[in-house]
């Protein structure tokens, strides 16, 4: 395998970055863990590099084509009321008074 | 009650619940009493819904002594895999963040089976959100076991559906294909299993990996009961905007139409693992040669059947699919798990959560396993936003490289002409759970022949082509192109029918099996 | 030294469809209790799949002509990923790298005549959040809202005052109700916008470091907010501190910004393709044809409603502030035929009045153009009075009846009768001792009183100038 490009290398800053975005409160050791594995997939991430792309190529968002004659129109602007509304909010773990909770969101106030 | 009736194919059975010669109360009946002994040793199913599947079946029976129609799987017991939502029976996805999850709604192939009248039995064990190739990134333990080994992996993602069909736990199963989740674990149980086109089924209400490329297909144990299946499955639905307005033919009858001058293709590219390394540089990995064998036996038998054969086909960006296919994947599910934070259903922390952001990142930390956190963490790498254009942009347009490929094989003016494409499913059969005696390298690329087809939208179907040395059931795959779900089920019966492909058990003649004989070798449960 | 300040608006247009953006859910609930409109696709439920609203993408397209924006034929939905308890899919659905509408401007004008043109850089579709509010340490959190069709309109830093960015608001709304893709009720949150303000020393050429408002939902609180934002920049660079580039809450209630939390001030979002949707492609004679359903813009009616009309500013003005108004004018003048002027004075007296009083749009009244025609033309020909007419008015408004019926059947015809007037002024006279001898001792105003008594005793039926001319010659 070759060496990892100083650049591709996921430090302990960018790593803590990545836990607080991805909302994960992971243990220490787990963390360490994560974060080597992380760094030991860089290799396949880098294959990429190595694909051989000429500017002809552009991005596509799905493997197969969709032409216009098999594509899904726009939804027409009719209400349907879904049937049970109740059946969902019933799934939260906490509720009150037909609203969800969630526990309080801290501020800051300015100055 | 006749034990047999649940080794018969989805076919027979409810031509004999429709006929009246056994009711689905009965075959249901069977197929709990089969689950009961069976599912000890294969751990297939984390939910088994036996009040509403018996409410179900005495409804089909209710319909047929009224004389009323029902649909073609009439009384057909059935599995889906954990990631379908079903309406008030637990949905779990495998994980343990939807534990006790009751689904407000039924996915689109659930609404579809239930119209054709089949008997959904129970919830299959997964990896958890179908991210995993061997079924042991579950939340559910023990996970499901090798039907013909039980110190090997049934495969995944679907490897509770594999295991499910393939010990008569239910005559079919729904699963869900995003890099081979159906595919796999079919070939490592020795069972069919169908990817088809990318939008050809509806997504609705199938928990979601990698939206780009999620596929939902049959496991069944013939090649017709997966038409049967596609029949039910297949068609536009406006609720998901990928699939598309193409009319749906009778599988059966076209599966069953000539094979003459048939044009199947195999690719060296395809009998090897070609391992790219950064610098571009190439290194070439042998699979098991009992697997180059059966791909060759089964082009030998197309061949006889009158179908041509043309081999040397290059797929020579075969081997780029793995990087591209790592990055989307991986930036997709990152997304798509997003959603997942213990505040509007499943199963939040109870760890005390002193804010929002601590309810999330707690519940979080206690729902998911540790697979999906390291695809979570990869997928947040590469989608920062100064790696837009080198990863993910680079990425689709390496998808764009690949499918060109597949244009190309197939274009009916091109050089090959091809209308399928004869590949091995996995680079070898089913591994042990310890890894003892496989290749590491071949485990690590397990999926390395099933999902470029997901990375291209292509459809593909897994059959089993006899078994190694060690009694391992073997797959070889066929490939088509969009929407020819229809030939690649043509080439696949032919090569079931012909039965030469299984040297020892082709799946339409499992109910020849003796009845003594399990999977398991000589387990006293059957 | 002097400072100036820089402000870009992001204002969040809530389209008013049927049904929100990628669900068949009603979007409206006003009123409504919380999660009751909701579904699977709405709340985030695994599985879920959304699917494009076609009046949405209508409704943005006319918002995009109207501002002179060119309109992609190809435009992407994307994934705006970010974890909060109002975004129930953890991500939110917008148009990032190809939006439906790009470019384009609004010109503002100014109380001082000054035109202010604010350049628009882009225009795109996108669900709204939730809502959450506090409850006792708790949030409650309501997804009637979630999924919402909006327009987020995006400017560029054209703005440098409070005043601007008000006045920008204010044309916005007016535009958005004009053309019918919005309600542009603020205090509904129909229309709310998130300002970006940084400010410099004058004849500096950086700008300086911008700081975000969100969730700003009145006109008043963009002025009171971006007000005191300035001033708090001004501030730190006076006390040659740098200003940090913070994102701040406007809280409605406090009247007062607030910090949000560092965690919520991350600001790297990750975008990428929403792959479960199509690109939404439209066809050139598409966008043509959605052009011509535009109508003729607010201010080029008040223009015209001065030059073709001679309409003073402030009547045309008036009368240009709602569609159907501007409409109810020229479809009464069409009836009437003559003196724009007169049509404007009772338009302006009469209806506005019973507009505002009723609640009831004027497209709505039952009180028609060729209803109010009418009434002034019986006003001009002296079958009623002006009092009779402004009471038909009202009266038509009630029953829905045709003015002329109503003035038969109640007996409201102008009494012309000299005899009977005649008659009527005697009596009065003769009650009246007092002001008779007053008047006839010089004190002429009572003529006045006099015809009022007429009128009080005609039930306003009496031609007043008739009367007045014969109390005149009995009084004398």
């Amino acid at each position: 395998m070759k060496k990892q490009m100083p650049e591709d290398l996921i430090e302990k800053s960018l790593f803590a970055e990545l836990v607080q975005t991805a909302a994960i409160d992971l243990l220490p050791n787990e963390a360490e863990t994560l974060c080597e594995e992380l760094n030991g997939q860089m290799e396949i991430i880098r294959q990429l590099e190595a694909i051989p792309l000429d500017g002809n190529i552009s991005p596509v968002i799905h493997g197969n084509p969709y032409p216009f004659d098999i594509r899904c129109g726009l939804r027409q602007d009719e209400w349907i009321p879904f049937a049970d509304p109740q059946s969902i909010i019933s799934q939260a773990p906490f509720s009150k008074d037909n609203f969800i909770v969630s526990p309080d969101v801290p501020h800051q106030r300015i100055g | 009650m006749n034990r047999e009736f649940v080794r018969l194919t989805a076919f027979e059975q409810a031509q004999l619940i429709r006929t009246k010669q056994i009711s689905a109360s009965e075959l249901l009946k069977a197929s709990l009493v089969q689950m009961e002994q069976v599912e000890p040793l294969t751990h297939a199913f984390v939910t088994i819904c036996e009040k509403e599947a018996k409410e179900k079946a005495r409804a089909v029976d209710k319909k047929i002594a009224a004389g009323e129609p029902v649909g073609p799987l009439a009384g057909v017991p059935y599995s889906a895999k954990d990631l379908f939502c079903t309406r008030g029976i637990q949905t779990t996805g495998g994980s343990g963040i939807l534990s006790g999850w009751l689904p407000p709604y039924d996915a689109a192939a659930i609404e579809r089976m239930n119209q054709a009248d089949a008997v959904l039995i129970g919830k299959t064990n997964c990896d958890e959100f179908g991210m995993g190739g061997t079924n042991e990134n579950s939340a559910f333990q023990p996970c499901p076991r090798n039907p013909y080994d039980s110190e090997r992996v049934a495969g995944g993602s679907s490897g509770g559906s594999a295991a499910a069909v393939a010990t008569y736990e239910g005559t079919v199963s729904l699963g869900t294909d995003t890099g081979g989740s159906i595919r796999e674990p079919a070939a490592f149980c020795g069972v069919v299993g169908l990817k088809p086109t990318y939008g050809r089924v509806s997504r609705w209400g199938t928990l979601a990996f990698a939206s780009s490329m999620d596929t939902v297909g049959p496991i069944t144990r013939s090649v017709r009961d997966a038409a049967l299946m596609m029949n039910v499955l297949a068609g536009f639905d406006p609720r998901d905007n990928v699939t598309g307005r193409v009319s749906v033919p009778d599988y059966i009858s076209e599966m069953k139409k000539e094979i003459k001058g048939l044009r199947v293709g195999i690719s060296p590219d395809f009998l090897k693992v070609a391992v790219l390394a950064s610098d571009g540089s190439i290194e070439d990995h042998p699979i098991e040669p009992e697997i180059t064998a059966a791909v060759m036996r089964t082009a030998e038998i197309l061949r006889s059947a009158g179908a041509e054969v043309i081999t040397d086909v290059p797929m020579l960006n075969t081997k780029y699919s793995v990087p591209a296919y790592f990055v989307i994947s991986r930036i997709e599910a990152y997304s798509n798990l997003q959603r997942y934070d213990g505040l509007k259903y499943g199963r939040p922390s109870q760890n005390h959560p002193v804010d929002m952001y601590d309810l999330f990142a707690k519940s979080r930390e206690d729902g998911f396993g540790h697979e999906v956190k390291l695809r979570i963490l990869t997928g947040l790498f590469m989608s920062r936003k100064d790696f837009y254009e080198k990863y993910y942009l680079r990425a689709q347009r390496a998808r764009a490289l690949i499918r060109s490929d597949y244009d190309r094989i197939f274009d009916p003016m091109g050089d090959y002409r091809l209308d399928v494409l004869l590949t091995p499913s996995t680079p070898l059969p089913a591994f042990r759970f310890d890894r003892k005696g496989c290749d590491p390298v071949l485990i690590q690329y397990a999926d390395m022949f099933t999902s470029p087809m997901n990375f291209a939208g292509l459809p593909g179907i897994s059959l089993p082509a006899g078994k190694t040395s060690d009694g391992l059931p073997i797959g070889v795959q066929f490939v088509g192109y969009d929407y020819c779900e229809s030939k690649i089920l043509r080439a696949a019966y032919i090569a079931e029918q012909t039965g030469t492909v299984a040297e020892g058990d082709c799946p339409e003649r499992c109910s020849e099996l003796d009845m003594g004989q399990s999977p398991f070798g000589n387990s006293p449960c059957l | 030294m002097d400072y100036i300040a820089t402000i870009g608006l992001e204002t969040h247009i809530q389209l008013n469809t049927k049904t929100k953006a990628f669900c068949s859910c009603k979007a409206d609930s006003w009123n409504e209790p919380p999660n009751s409109n909701i579904c699977p696709v709405c709340t985030g439920q695994p599985g879920a799949l959304p699917s494009t609203n076609a009046e949405m993408v209508h409704k943005a397209v006319l918002l995009c002509h109207a501002v002179h924006a060119e309109i992609n034929a190809v435009s992407f939905f994307d994934r705006k990923i970010y974890l909060y308890a109002d975004m129930p899919g953890g991500y939110q659905v917008t148009q990032n790298g190809q939006p439906i509408g790009v470019g384009g401007y609004l010109d503002v004008e100014m109380e001082d005549g000054r035109v202010n043109r604010v350049r628009i850089d882009n225009l795109h579709m996108e669900e709204d959040a939730g809502k959450t509010r506090n409850d006792n340490g708790i949030r409650l959190i309501d997804l009637n809202r979630s999924g919402v069709p909006l327009v987020e309109m995006v400017t560029k830093p054209d703005l440098h005052t409070a005043d601007e960015a008000a006045a920008y608001l204010i044309r916005l709304r007016r535009l958005v109700r004009w053309i019918g893709v919005s309600e542009g009720n603020m205090e509904k949150a129909q229309l709310r916008c998130d300002a970006n303000v940084s400010v410099a020393p004058v004849g500096s050429d950086t700008s300086g470091r911008k700081c975000e408002i969100k969730n700003i939902n009145s006109i008043d609180a963009v002025r009171r907010a971006i007000t005191s934002e300035i001033e708090r920049q001004i501030g730190e660079l006076k006390a040659g501190r740098a200003v940090d580039q913070w994102t701040i809450e406007w809280d409605n209630d406090a009247k007062e910004l607030r910090k949000m939390r560092s965690k919520e001030n991350a600001v790297d979002y990750r975008f990428f393709r929403e792959p479960n949707l199509m690109p939404v492609v439209l066809s050139p004679e598409q966008i043509r044809d959605w052009r011509e359903e535009l109508p003729e813009m607010p201010w080029a009616r008040k223009q015209r409603f001065i030059t073709d009309y001679g309409l003073p500013a402030y009547d045309a003005g008036i009368l240009t502030a709602e569609r159907d108004l501007s409409d109810y004018f020229e479809e009464t003048f069409r009836f009437y035929g003559e003196d724009p002027k007169k049509v404007s004075n009772w338009m302006m007296n009469e209806l506005v009045r019973l507009i505002n009083d009723s609640g009831i749009a004027a497209s709505a009244l039952k009180i028609r153009p060729k209803h109010l025609a009418k009434i002034i033309q019986m006003i001009d020909g002296e079958r009623v009075t002006p009092a009779v007419g402004k009471e038909l008015i009202n009266l038509v408004q009630e029953s829905g009846k045709p003015p002329s019926l109503i003035a038969e059947e109640r007996n409201l015809i102008m009494v012309s009768d000299e005899t009977a007037i005649r008659e009527i002024c005697e009596k009065i006279i003769s009650a009246s001792p007092k002001e008779t001898a007053a008047y006839r001792a010089g004190k002429e105003t009572l003529l006045g009183w006099f015809t009022g008594q007429v009128m009080r005793e005609t039930k306003g039926k009496a031609d007043a100038k008739l009367a007045g001319k014969i109390l005149k010659q009995m009084l004398e």
